[in-house]
Protein backbone atom coordinates (compact mmCIF):
# COMPACT_ATOMS: atom_id res chain seq x y z
CA UNK A 1 0.00 0.00 0.00
CA UNK A 2 2.79 2.41 0.88
CA UNK A 3 4.52 1.54 -2.39
CA UNK A 4 1.24 2.55 -4.42
CA UNK A 5 0.91 5.82 -2.38
CA UNK A 6 4.33 7.13 -3.27
CA UNK A 7 3.52 6.20 -7.02
CA UNK A 8 0.68 8.50 -7.15
CA UNK A 9 1.97 11.35 -5.32
CA UNK A 10 5.26 11.50 -7.82
CA UNK A 11 2.60 11.24 -10.09
CA UNK A 12 1.27 14.36 -9.08
CA UNK A 13 4.62 16.35 -8.84
CA UNK A 14 5.76 15.22 -12.24
CA UNK A 15 2.64 15.97 -13.69
CA UNK A 16 1.96 19.42 -11.65
CA UNK A 17 -1.61 19.24 -11.93
CA UNK A 18 -3.62 22.34 -11.41
CA UNK A 19 -5.57 22.52 -7.91
CA UNK A 20 -8.57 21.95 -10.06
CA UNK A 21 -7.44 19.00 -11.22
CA UNK A 22 -6.36 17.49 -8.08
CA UNK A 23 -9.87 15.89 -7.57
CA UNK A 24 -9.36 13.76 -10.34
CA UNK A 25 -6.16 12.33 -8.46
CA UNK A 26 -7.87 11.52 -5.85
CA UNK A 27 -10.48 10.22 -8.16
CA UNK A 28 -8.13 7.84 -9.96
CA UNK A 29 -6.92 6.79 -6.15
CA UNK A 30 -10.24 5.62 -5.22
CA UNK A 31 -9.48 2.41 -7.25
CA UNK A 32 -6.86 1.11 -4.41
CA UNK A 33 -10.16 0.84 -2.33
CA UNK A 34 -10.76 2.38 0.77
CA UNK A 35 -7.49 2.00 3.19
CA UNK A 36 -5.61 3.81 0.39
CA UNK A 37 -7.94 6.58 1.22
CA UNK A 38 -7.86 6.33 4.96
CA UNK A 39 -4.39 6.95 4.19
CA UNK A 40 -4.83 9.76 1.85
CA UNK A 41 -7.26 11.28 3.68
CA UNK A 42 -4.91 13.58 5.61
CA UNK A 43 -3.08 14.96 2.12
CA UNK A 44 -3.26 18.39 1.60
CA UNK A 45 -4.85 19.67 -1.43
CA UNK A 46 -1.70 21.97 -2.05
CA UNK A 47 0.82 18.96 -2.09
CA UNK A 48 1.32 19.20 -6.03
CA UNK A 49 2.54 22.76 -5.47
CA UNK A 50 6.34 22.03 -4.79
CA UNK A 51 7.66 24.53 -2.49
CA UNK A 52 5.24 27.69 -4.16
CA UNK A 53 1.96 26.50 -2.38
CA UNK A 54 -1.65 28.39 -3.29
CA UNK A 55 -2.36 28.62 -0.02
CA UNK A 56 0.29 27.60 2.73
CA UNK A 57 -2.66 27.89 5.38
CA UNK A 58 -4.92 25.03 4.63
CA UNK A 59 -6.13 22.02 4.94
CA UNK A 60 -8.64 19.37 2.99
CA UNK A 61 -10.43 16.45 4.36
CA UNK A 62 -12.02 14.39 1.26
CA UNK A 63 -13.31 11.26 2.67
CA UNK A 64 -15.75 9.24 -0.01
CA UNK A 65 -18.03 6.73 1.73
CA UNK A 66 -17.94 4.42 -1.12
CA UNK A 67 -16.04 4.02 -4.25
CA UNK A 68 -17.61 6.56 -5.80
CA UNK A 69 -18.69 9.98 -4.05
CA UNK A 70 -20.65 12.52 -4.21
CA UNK A 71 -18.88 15.36 -2.36
CA UNK A 72 -16.97 17.43 -5.17
CA UNK A 73 -13.82 19.92 -4.32
CA UNK A 74 -13.25 22.29 -6.60
CA UNK A 75 -10.09 24.99 -6.73
CA UNK A 76 -9.23 27.20 -9.85
CA UNK A 77 -7.02 30.12 -9.74
CA UNK A 78 -6.86 33.27 -11.44
CA UNK A 79 -4.88 36.74 -12.22
CA UNK A 80 -7.91 38.49 -9.65
CA UNK A 81 -8.13 36.00 -7.20
CA UNK A 82 -9.26 32.15 -6.63
CA UNK A 83 -12.57 30.56 -6.89
CA UNK A 84 -13.40 27.58 -4.47
CA UNK A 85 -16.07 25.13 -4.51
CA UNK A 86 -17.78 22.15 -2.45
CA UNK A 87 -20.26 20.44 -3.91
CA UNK A 88 -22.48 17.36 -2.56
CA UNK A 89 -24.60 15.61 -4.82
CA UNK A 90 -27.41 13.60 -3.95
CA UNK A 91 -27.75 10.07 -5.77
CA UNK A 92 -25.83 6.71 -5.15
CA UNK A 93 -24.19 4.37 -7.59
CA UNK A 94 -24.20 5.38 -11.28
CA UNK A 95 -26.66 8.48 -11.26
CA UNK A 96 -24.72 9.85 -8.18
CA UNK A 97 -21.60 9.54 -10.37
CA UNK A 98 -23.21 10.97 -13.24
CA UNK A 99 -24.16 13.71 -11.19
CA UNK A 100 -21.24 14.82 -9.88
CA UNK A 101 -19.18 14.33 -13.65
CA UNK A 102 -21.34 16.76 -14.68
CA UNK A 103 -21.23 18.90 -11.36
CA UNK A 104 -17.98 19.24 -12.01
CA UNK A 105 -17.95 19.66 -15.94
CA UNK A 106 -19.78 22.54 -15.53
CA UNK A 107 -18.24 24.48 -12.70
CA UNK A 108 -15.40 24.27 -15.12
CA UNK A 109 -17.54 25.25 -17.87
CA UNK A 110 -18.39 28.48 -15.87
CA UNK A 111 -15.83 29.08 -13.91
CA UNK A 112 -12.62 28.18 -16.24
CA UNK A 113 -14.20 28.81 -19.59
CA UNK A 114 -16.63 31.63 -19.30
CA UNK A 115 -14.51 33.25 -16.68
CA UNK A 116 -16.94 34.09 -14.26
CA UNK A 117 -15.52 34.43 -10.76
CA UNK A 118 -18.75 35.76 -9.14
CA UNK A 119 -20.19 32.93 -6.66
CA UNK A 120 -23.55 34.29 -6.38
CA UNK A 121 -23.69 34.02 -10.56
CA UNK A 122 -21.95 30.60 -10.99
CA UNK A 123 -24.75 29.23 -8.61
CA UNK A 124 -27.18 30.32 -11.39
CA UNK A 125 -25.59 29.18 -14.28
CA UNK A 126 -24.63 25.71 -12.65
CA UNK A 127 -28.55 25.77 -11.57
CA UNK A 128 -29.05 26.43 -14.81
CA UNK A 129 -26.53 23.53 -16.20
CA UNK A 130 -27.48 20.35 -14.30
CA UNK A 131 -31.06 21.34 -14.27
CA UNK A 132 -31.61 21.53 -18.10
CA UNK A 133 -29.50 18.50 -18.69
CA UNK A 134 -30.87 16.33 -16.28
CA UNK A 135 -34.56 16.87 -16.90
CA UNK A 136 -34.42 17.24 -20.48
CA UNK A 137 -36.17 13.73 -20.25
CA UNK A 138 -39.02 14.08 -18.39
CA UNK A 139 -39.99 10.78 -17.90
CA UNK A 140 -37.11 10.61 -15.57
CA UNK A 141 -37.96 9.10 -12.19
CA UNK A 142 -35.73 10.24 -9.73
CA UNK A 143 -34.48 14.04 -8.57
CA UNK A 144 -31.59 14.39 -8.14
CA UNK A 145 -29.58 17.78 -7.83
CA UNK A 146 -26.53 19.45 -5.57
CA UNK A 147 -25.91 21.90 -2.42
CA UNK A 148 -23.18 23.71 -3.45
CA UNK A 149 -20.77 26.53 -1.60
CA UNK A 150 -18.79 28.79 -3.77
CA UNK A 151 -16.22 31.22 -2.85
CA UNK A 152 -14.11 34.05 -4.62
CA UNK A 153 -11.07 35.34 -2.57
CA UNK A 154 -9.96 38.45 -4.01
CA UNK A 155 -6.28 39.95 -4.32
CA UNK A 156 -4.01 40.59 -7.11
CA UNK A 157 -2.08 36.94 -7.03
CA UNK A 158 0.69 36.43 -9.35
CA UNK A 159 0.02 33.43 -11.71
CA UNK A 160 3.20 31.95 -13.62
CA UNK A 161 3.07 28.80 -15.66
CA UNK A 162 0.36 27.59 -12.89
CA UNK A 163 1.58 27.86 -9.47
CA UNK A 164 0.99 31.19 -7.51
CA UNK A 165 4.25 33.28 -5.56
CA UNK A 166 3.71 32.33 -1.98
CA UNK A 167 1.27 34.82 0.07
CA UNK A 168 4.06 35.83 2.00
CA UNK A 169 6.11 38.21 -0.93
CA UNK A 170 6.13 42.06 0.17
CA UNK A 171 4.02 43.02 -2.99
CA UNK A 172 1.18 40.95 -1.51
CA UNK A 173 1.23 42.70 1.55
CA UNK A 174 0.06 45.54 0.03
CA UNK A 175 -2.57 44.25 -1.87
CA UNK A 176 -3.54 41.80 1.57
CA UNK A 177 -5.69 45.26 2.91
CA UNK A 178 -8.02 45.12 -0.38
CA UNK A 179 -8.40 41.32 -0.07
CA UNK A 180 -11.93 39.80 1.01
CA UNK A 181 -14.13 36.71 0.45
CA UNK A 182 -17.25 36.31 -1.45
CA UNK A 183 -19.64 33.33 -0.48
CA UNK A 184 -22.57 32.07 -1.82
CA UNK A 185 -24.20 28.67 -1.53
CA UNK A 186 -27.23 26.84 -2.38
CA UNK A 187 -27.86 24.78 1.68
CA UNK A 188 -24.50 25.09 2.44
CA UNK A 189 -22.72 26.75 4.95
CA UNK A 190 -19.43 28.64 5.75
CA UNK A 191 -17.84 29.22 9.37
CA UNK A 192 -15.53 31.57 9.51
CA UNK A 193 -13.29 31.73 13.25
CA UNK A 194 -11.86 35.44 13.80
CA UNK A 195 -10.56 36.62 17.05
CA UNK A 196 -11.99 33.44 19.32
CA UNK A 197 -15.37 33.94 17.60
CA UNK A 198 -17.21 31.75 15.10
CA UNK A 199 -19.69 33.05 12.75
CA UNK A 200 -21.80 30.92 10.21
CA UNK A 201 -23.43 32.26 7.08
CA UNK A 202 -25.96 30.24 6.18
CA UNK A 203 -26.10 30.75 2.50
CA UNK A 204 -29.78 30.53 0.61
CA UNK A 205 -32.22 27.56 1.07
CA UNK A 206 -32.23 26.73 -2.59
CA UNK A 207 -30.96 23.30 -3.62
CA UNK A 208 -29.45 23.01 -7.23
CA UNK A 209 -30.76 21.15 -10.62
CA UNK A 210 -34.08 19.23 -8.63
CA UNK A 211 -36.98 19.44 -10.65
CA UNK A 212 -38.38 21.60 -8.55
CA UNK A 213 -35.21 24.34 -8.39
CA UNK A 214 -36.20 27.59 -9.85
CA UNK A 215 -33.87 28.98 -12.57
CA UNK A 216 -34.64 32.38 -11.91
CA UNK A 217 -33.68 32.47 -8.50
CA UNK A 218 -30.99 34.78 -7.26
CA UNK A 219 -28.35 33.36 -4.98
CA UNK A 220 -27.27 35.84 -2.43
CA UNK A 221 -23.45 37.55 -1.93
CA UNK A 222 -22.05 37.31 1.33
CA UNK A 223 -18.87 39.55 1.61
CA UNK A 224 -16.01 39.27 3.96
CA UNK A 225 -12.88 41.42 4.78
CA UNK A 226 -9.91 39.60 5.19
CA UNK A 227 -7.71 39.70 8.06
CA UNK A 228 -4.95 38.28 9.52
CA UNK A 229 -5.78 35.51 11.43
CA UNK A 230 -9.02 35.16 10.40
CA UNK A 231 -9.74 31.33 8.98
CA UNK A 232 -12.71 29.76 6.92
CA UNK A 233 -13.74 26.24 6.66
CA UNK A 234 -16.22 24.79 3.93
CA UNK A 235 -17.62 21.70 4.19
CA UNK A 236 -20.38 19.23 2.89
CA UNK A 237 -23.18 17.72 5.72
CA UNK A 238 -21.10 14.53 6.48
CA UNK A 239 -19.33 15.43 9.32
CA UNK A 240 -21.93 17.38 11.00
CA UNK A 241 -24.63 14.92 10.05
CA UNK A 242 -22.36 11.54 11.36
CA UNK A 243 -24.28 9.48 13.91
CA UNK A 244 -22.65 8.32 17.14
CA UNK A 245 -21.81 9.26 20.98
CA UNK A 246 -23.77 7.36 23.67
CA UNK A 247 -27.45 7.66 21.90
CA UNK A 248 -26.47 7.45 18.31
CA UNK A 249 -27.50 10.99 17.32
CA UNK A 250 -25.66 13.59 15.38
CA UNK A 251 -22.85 15.31 15.77
CA UNK A 252 -24.34 17.88 14.89
CA UNK A 253 -23.57 21.64 14.04
CA UNK A 254 -23.20 23.07 17.30
CA UNK A 255 -20.41 21.06 18.14
CA UNK A 256 -18.60 21.06 14.86
CA UNK A 257 -18.71 24.86 15.06
CA UNK A 258 -16.99 24.44 18.37
CA UNK A 259 -14.46 22.21 17.29
CA UNK A 260 -13.39 24.70 14.43
CA UNK A 261 -13.48 27.29 16.87
CA UNK A 262 -11.44 25.64 19.46
CA UNK A 263 -8.46 24.65 17.34
CA UNK A 264 -8.61 27.94 14.59
CA UNK A 265 -5.60 29.20 15.88
CA UNK A 266 -3.38 25.74 15.47
CA UNK A 267 -1.64 25.15 12.63
CA UNK A 268 -4.28 24.04 9.91
CA UNK A 269 -1.59 20.52 9.85
CA UNK A 270 -2.89 20.17 13.22
CA UNK A 271 -6.48 21.14 13.27
CA UNK A 272 -6.93 18.57 10.14
CA UNK A 273 -5.83 15.98 12.68
CA UNK A 274 -8.05 17.37 15.70
CA UNK A 275 -10.72 17.11 13.47
CA UNK A 276 -10.56 13.71 12.02
CA UNK A 277 -9.89 12.65 15.60
CA UNK A 278 -13.42 14.27 17.22
CA UNK A 279 -14.93 12.47 13.90
CA UNK A 280 -13.71 8.92 15.12
CA UNK A 281 -13.86 9.47 18.42
CA UNK A 282 -17.75 10.55 18.10
CA UNK A 283 -18.61 8.04 15.56
CA UNK A 284 -17.41 5.41 17.78
CA UNK A 285 -18.92 1.93 15.87
CA UNK A 286 -20.89 3.48 14.27
CA UNK A 287 -20.87 3.24 10.62
CA UNK A 288 -20.62 6.42 8.49
CA UNK A 289 -23.46 7.66 6.64
CA UNK A 290 -21.81 9.56 4.27
CA UNK A 291 -19.12 11.22 2.27
CA UNK A 292 -17.14 13.88 4.24
CA UNK A 293 -15.25 16.72 3.19
CA UNK A 294 -14.19 19.70 5.00
CA UNK A 295 -11.78 22.22 3.77
CA UNK A 296 -9.98 24.91 5.87
CA UNK A 297 -7.92 27.91 5.15
CA UNK A 298 -6.74 30.69 6.46
CA UNK A 299 -4.58 33.91 5.93
CA UNK B 1 -57.44 -7.99 -10.59
CA UNK B 2 -56.12 -4.84 -8.84
CA UNK B 3 -59.09 -4.92 -5.24
CA UNK B 4 -60.92 -1.62 -4.27
CA UNK B 5 -59.86 -2.69 -0.76
CA UNK B 6 -57.75 0.19 1.18
CA UNK B 7 -55.02 -0.55 3.47
CA UNK B 8 -56.07 0.28 6.68
CA UNK B 9 -52.27 -0.34 7.80
CA UNK B 10 -48.84 0.26 6.74
CA UNK B 11 -45.85 -0.55 8.71
CA UNK B 12 -42.62 -0.65 7.91
CA UNK B 13 -39.87 -1.52 10.18
CA UNK B 14 -36.56 0.37 11.08
CA UNK B 15 -33.85 -0.65 9.71
CA UNK B 16 -30.14 0.49 9.84
CA UNK B 17 -30.51 3.45 7.64
CA UNK B 18 -34.45 3.69 7.33
CA UNK B 19 -37.02 4.71 9.85
CA UNK B 20 -40.17 2.94 10.93
CA UNK B 21 -42.97 3.68 9.60
CA UNK B 22 -46.41 3.31 10.88
CA UNK B 23 -49.43 4.49 8.94
CA UNK B 24 -52.65 4.12 9.90
CA UNK B 25 -55.68 5.23 8.69
CA UNK B 26 -58.14 3.84 11.55
CA UNK B 27 -56.34 6.40 14.18
CA UNK B 28 -54.94 9.29 11.34
CA UNK B 29 -52.19 8.98 12.83
CA UNK B 30 -49.26 8.74 10.67
CA UNK B 31 -45.64 8.31 12.29
CA UNK B 32 -42.21 7.97 10.36
CA UNK B 33 -39.84 7.87 13.17
CA UNK B 34 -35.89 7.45 13.02
CA UNK B 35 -32.90 7.92 10.77
CA UNK B 36 -32.72 7.97 6.94
CA UNK B 37 -30.25 7.33 4.83
CA UNK B 38 -30.86 4.15 2.68
CA UNK B 39 -29.12 3.78 -0.39
CA UNK B 40 -32.44 2.31 -1.89
CA UNK B 41 -34.46 5.57 -1.19
CA UNK B 42 -36.99 5.43 -3.46
CA UNK B 43 -37.70 1.18 -2.61
CA UNK B 44 -38.37 2.74 0.82
CA UNK B 45 -40.26 5.45 0.03
CA UNK B 46 -42.43 3.78 -2.76
CA UNK B 47 -45.08 2.16 -1.11
CA UNK B 48 -45.44 5.30 1.94
CA UNK B 49 -46.30 7.23 -1.09
CA UNK B 50 -48.54 4.76 -2.65
CA UNK B 51 -50.70 4.29 0.61
CA UNK B 52 -50.51 8.11 1.27
CA UNK B 53 -52.36 8.94 -1.96
CA UNK B 54 -54.84 6.01 -1.39
CA UNK B 55 -55.55 7.67 2.38
CA UNK B 56 -55.60 11.08 1.05
CA UNK B 57 -57.98 10.53 -1.40
CA UNK B 58 -60.60 8.79 0.98
CA UNK B 59 -60.06 11.20 4.01
CA UNK B 60 -62.68 12.92 4.84
CA UNK B 61 -62.78 15.86 7.77
CA UNK B 62 -61.23 13.63 10.07
CA UNK B 63 -58.15 15.53 12.39
CA UNK B 64 -55.27 13.67 10.97
CA UNK B 65 -51.94 13.95 13.01
CA UNK B 66 -48.39 13.48 11.07
CA UNK B 67 -45.77 12.65 13.79
CA UNK B 68 -42.00 12.92 12.82
CA UNK B 69 -39.13 12.45 14.93
CA UNK B 70 -36.42 12.13 12.52
CA UNK B 71 -33.12 11.85 14.25
CA UNK B 72 -31.14 12.35 10.84
CA UNK B 73 -32.07 12.47 6.93
CA UNK B 74 -29.76 12.78 4.24
CA UNK B 75 -30.47 15.27 1.37
CA UNK B 76 -32.24 12.60 -0.62
CA UNK B 77 -34.64 11.99 2.07
CA UNK B 78 -35.01 15.47 2.52
CA UNK B 79 -35.93 15.63 -0.87
CA UNK B 80 -38.54 12.52 -0.24
CA UNK B 81 -39.78 14.84 3.19
CA UNK B 82 -40.06 17.66 0.94
CA UNK B 83 -42.61 15.66 -1.50
CA UNK B 84 -44.69 14.13 1.13
CA UNK B 85 -45.13 17.30 2.97
CA UNK B 86 -46.14 18.70 -0.01
CA UNK B 87 -48.87 16.19 -0.92
CA UNK B 88 -49.80 17.00 2.34
CA UNK B 89 -50.09 20.70 1.88
CA UNK B 90 -52.00 20.09 -1.00
CA UNK B 91 -54.75 18.42 0.80
CA UNK B 92 -55.24 20.70 3.02
CA UNK B 93 -55.47 23.49 0.86
CA UNK B 94 -58.50 21.07 -0.28
CA UNK B 95 -59.79 21.56 3.12
CA UNK B 96 -58.38 18.51 4.88
CA UNK B 97 -57.27 18.58 8.67
CA UNK B 98 -53.85 17.89 8.67
CA UNK B 99 -50.68 18.98 11.14
CA UNK B 100 -47.37 18.21 11.21
CA UNK B 101 -45.76 16.95 14.72
CA UNK B 102 -42.01 17.66 14.45
CA UNK B 103 -40.39 15.93 17.47
CA UNK B 104 -37.22 16.66 18.46
CA UNK B 105 -34.76 16.04 20.81
CA UNK B 106 -33.77 18.22 23.97
CA UNK B 107 -31.00 20.25 22.80
CA UNK B 108 -31.41 19.38 19.19
CA UNK B 109 -31.15 22.72 17.77
CA UNK B 110 -30.32 21.29 14.39
CA UNK B 111 -33.27 19.48 14.39
CA UNK B 112 -35.59 21.83 15.38
CA UNK B 113 -34.18 24.06 12.78
CA UNK B 114 -34.81 21.57 9.76
CA UNK B 115 -38.26 21.79 11.19
CA UNK B 116 -38.72 25.29 10.86
CA UNK B 117 -37.40 25.21 7.26
CA UNK B 118 -39.86 22.68 6.21
CA UNK B 119 -42.26 25.43 7.61
CA UNK B 120 -41.59 28.16 5.76
CA UNK B 121 -41.76 25.97 3.02
CA UNK B 122 -45.25 24.51 3.27
CA UNK B 123 -47.37 27.84 5.02
CA UNK B 124 -50.67 26.25 4.79
CA UNK B 125 -48.97 23.49 6.90
CA UNK B 126 -49.54 23.37 9.99
CA UNK B 127 -46.19 22.55 12.31
CA UNK B 128 -46.35 21.89 15.78
CA UNK B 129 -42.57 21.87 17.43
CA UNK B 130 -42.50 19.16 19.96
CA UNK B 131 -39.38 18.86 22.42
CA UNK B 132 -38.93 15.06 23.41
CA UNK B 133 -36.42 14.73 26.62
CA UNK B 134 -36.87 11.38 27.12
CA UNK B 135 -33.43 10.59 26.27
CA UNK B 136 -31.59 13.30 26.64
CA UNK B 137 -28.63 13.95 24.00
CA UNK B 138 -25.08 13.34 25.10
CA UNK B 139 -23.08 16.56 25.62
Amino acid sequence: MKKTMKTVLLAGRGCKPRPADVNWIYKDSLEFGEDFQEDFKSLRFNFAWNDKTALPDSFFIWMPKEIVGGDIFFADFFEDGFVMAVIDCTGHGVPGAFMTMLAYSALRRIVRDEGCHDPAQILKKLNFIVKTMIHQNSERVSDDGMDAAICFVSGQWSVDNGPLSAVHDNEQRTADNERQITFASAKMPLIYVHNGQGEVIKGDRQSIGYQTADLDFDFTNHVVKLERGMSFYMFSDGFEDQLGGENGRRLGMRRFKNLLKKNAELPFEKQQELLLQALKAYRGEYERQDDVTVIGFGF
Amino acid sequence: MFTEKIMDKLKIEATKSSPEISFDSEDNLLEIKGVSYPANIEEVYAPVFSWLENYLEQLEDQEVAVNMEIIYFNSGSSMIFTDFFRKLENSVNKGKKISVNWIYEEDDEDSLEFGEDFQEDFKSLRFNFVQNDFRKLDL
